[in-house]
């Protein structure tokens, strides 16, 4: 009878040998069965407090370690960005003359009461001019042309006039209108606060200018003029100025007259321009920009705190793996290496020895 | 917990070690080409087995296969042993008289008996699982760490290894 050939691709030939070698198996003498029967009724080490081996100990322990060590780097890290935030909020506050705002098309209204409130016009008794820009979007055309209206209505309420009132809409949907009114400085946060109520806030500037050293400056040129008037007059008053120099005196006379009162209306001028703030108003009915956010509450906040971390950590881990993954290659191909070399030399030992 | 899960899943080891004894010696047998040397290691690995019995997980392999892999192990930490005992001890270990050897595998003729033993232990490792113990291509290839391909052109050579070794020996 032909043996079963133990696998497809074995010789034919081959096939009465390898059934030679099956049919007669060695087998282990009772001692060795006994020893045997006798270990395995030994009762079993105890469990090992550690299921896992240590190199996957080590692969579980590897990521743990590297998330908290990413986190304690976003944390540090984090940390510093608020710092940074807010000396620069106190240096922004700090600057005297120009207060950035935000640009177009990015809405802050949040912010835009603290911003009137920290620069609110004479809060340090020096003479300013303040100039604001608000852009407002509302719903549609007619809701354009009420708050038009009422921010006209406003501005005179408010003791201030209308300098520019433009109104135009360049189709039946959408519109625009630009009004520059004055308000008294007393009364421009209270001016800017109405103009925000008319729809939502879409970009705001606010520029504050001062004009304390430019007005004394002039007080002193005004005082300086009037006593070189008073001079002049004083000699042209004394009988003893001779014609020649009584004639000049006068041209002169005339031409300080002339600087003071120049010098006069410069003062007014700028009076006028530290009593009156300058608002430009545009209402738009664009959406060019999203509506004004309201102030995020707790769980927004925290949710997007969270976000934040996660990105922050993702971030991290990512570069952490970019820079780690050239050593992790070559450990791993070290490994590799190890392992074939350890195959080869038991595959050697194996031809070798007998 | 895990450990004992896997355990409860397969059969327990007194239960391996008695469905498996005879092929865990086989393939030492003819691994070592030493009868009294595979008793030994034999005893060894079923040691080295039960402190190991918790790692053995039932997914992976059969009982069979995990003890056959022990013992491989077992042997090739033999073998490296034995390796540095003769550097060591080479000129006494030249002068070391040959002794009578016990019959490798009761019930072999003599001719085949010699040529079995003139083979390497990796030619008779291939005969021994592949013939003797019949365990599956792939799983003698994970075993040795080859190709399921290398692991038939293996076998097929050690057989005609052996044919060519049985030739000889009859023509001696």
């Amino acid at each position: 009878m032909m043996p079963a050939p133990p696998e497809p691709g074995l010789d034919v030939r081959h096939w009465e040998l390898a059934e030679k070698l099956r049919a007669a198996p060695p087998r282990p003498s009772d001692d060795l069965r006994e020893r045997v029967r006798a270990i395995s009724l030994t009762a079993p080490p105890s469990p090992r407090r550690r299921d896992l081996p240590p190199r996957r100990l080590a692969f579980v322990l590897a990521p743990v370690a590297l998330a908290v060590v990413a986190g304690v780097a976003v944390g540090l890290r984090g940390s510093d960005d608020s710092r940074e935030t807010t000396s620069d909020r106190g240096a922004l506050e700090a600057t005297p003359t120009r207060i950035p705002g935000p640009a177009i098309g990015e809405p802050e209204a949040s912010e835009h009461s603290a911003l009137s409130k920290t620069f609110a016009p004479g809060a340090n008794r020096r003479l300013q001019q303040y100039q604001a820009q608000l852009r407002v979007r509302v719903r549609n055309l007619d809701r354009l042309g009420d708050a038009t209206q009422q921010a006209m209505r406003t501005t005179r309420s408010l003791g201030g006039y209308v300098v520019v009132a433009d109104y135009g809409a360049a189709t039946r949907r959408n519109g625009e209108s630009l009004l520059v009114v004055r308000v008294p400085v007393g009364r421009v946060q209270q001016a800017i606060f109405r103009f925000s109520d008319l729809g939502a806030i879409v970009s705001q500037r606010i520029r504050i200018q001062d004009l304390q050293a430019g007005f004394n400056a002039l007080e002193r040129r005004i005082l300086s003029l009037r006593q070189r008037i008073a001079r002049l007059e004083e000699r042209l008053a004394d009988p003893t100025t001779a014609p020649e120099q009584r004639a000049r005196l006068r041209a002169q006379l005339l031409a300080e007259r002339q600087n003071l009162s120049a010098a006069l209306r410069a003062r007014d001028a700028t009076l006028r321009r530290g009593r009156l703030a300058r608002i430009t108003l545009t209402l738009t009915t664009r959406g060019e920009a999203a509506a004004a956010p309201g102030k995020p509450g707790y769980f927004e906040r925290t949710l997007s705190d969270a976000f934040e971390v996660v990105g922050k950590v993702l971030t991290w881990t990512l570069y952490i793996l970019i820079v780690a993954a050239p050593f992790v290659l070559l450990a791993l191909l070290v490994l590799l290496g190890e392992r074939a070399r350890r195959r080869r030399a038991d595959e050697r030992l194996l031809e070798q020895t007998g | 917990m895990l450990t004992r899960r896997r355990v409860a899943a397969g059969p327990s080891f007194a239960e391996a070690a008695e469905a498996h004894l005879d092929d865990v010696h086989a393939y030492l047998v003819y691994l070592l080409g030493d009868r009294d040397l595979a008793e030994e290691l034999t005893a060894a690995t079923f040691e080295q087995a039960l402190r190991r019995w918790r790692r053995f997980d039932p997914r992976r392999g059969t009982p069979r296969t995990w003890l056959c892999q022990l013992a491989r192990s077992v042997a090739l930490d033999h073998f490296r042993a034995e390796g540095r005992r003769r550097r060591r001890e080479q000129t006494y270990a030249a002068a070391e008289p040959l002794e009578e050897r016990p019959p490798l595998v009761e019930g072999l003729s003599p001719t085949l008996e010699r040529a079995l033993r003139a083979l390497s232990p990796a030619d008779r490792e291939v005969l021994a699982l592949r013939v003797v113990l019949e365990l599956d291509v792939t799983v003698v290839a994970r075993m040795l760490g080859i190709s399921t391909t290398a692991c038939s052109t293996r076998l097929n050579r050690a057989l005609q290894r052996l044919e060519e070794r049985m030739h000889d020996a009859r023509a001696a």
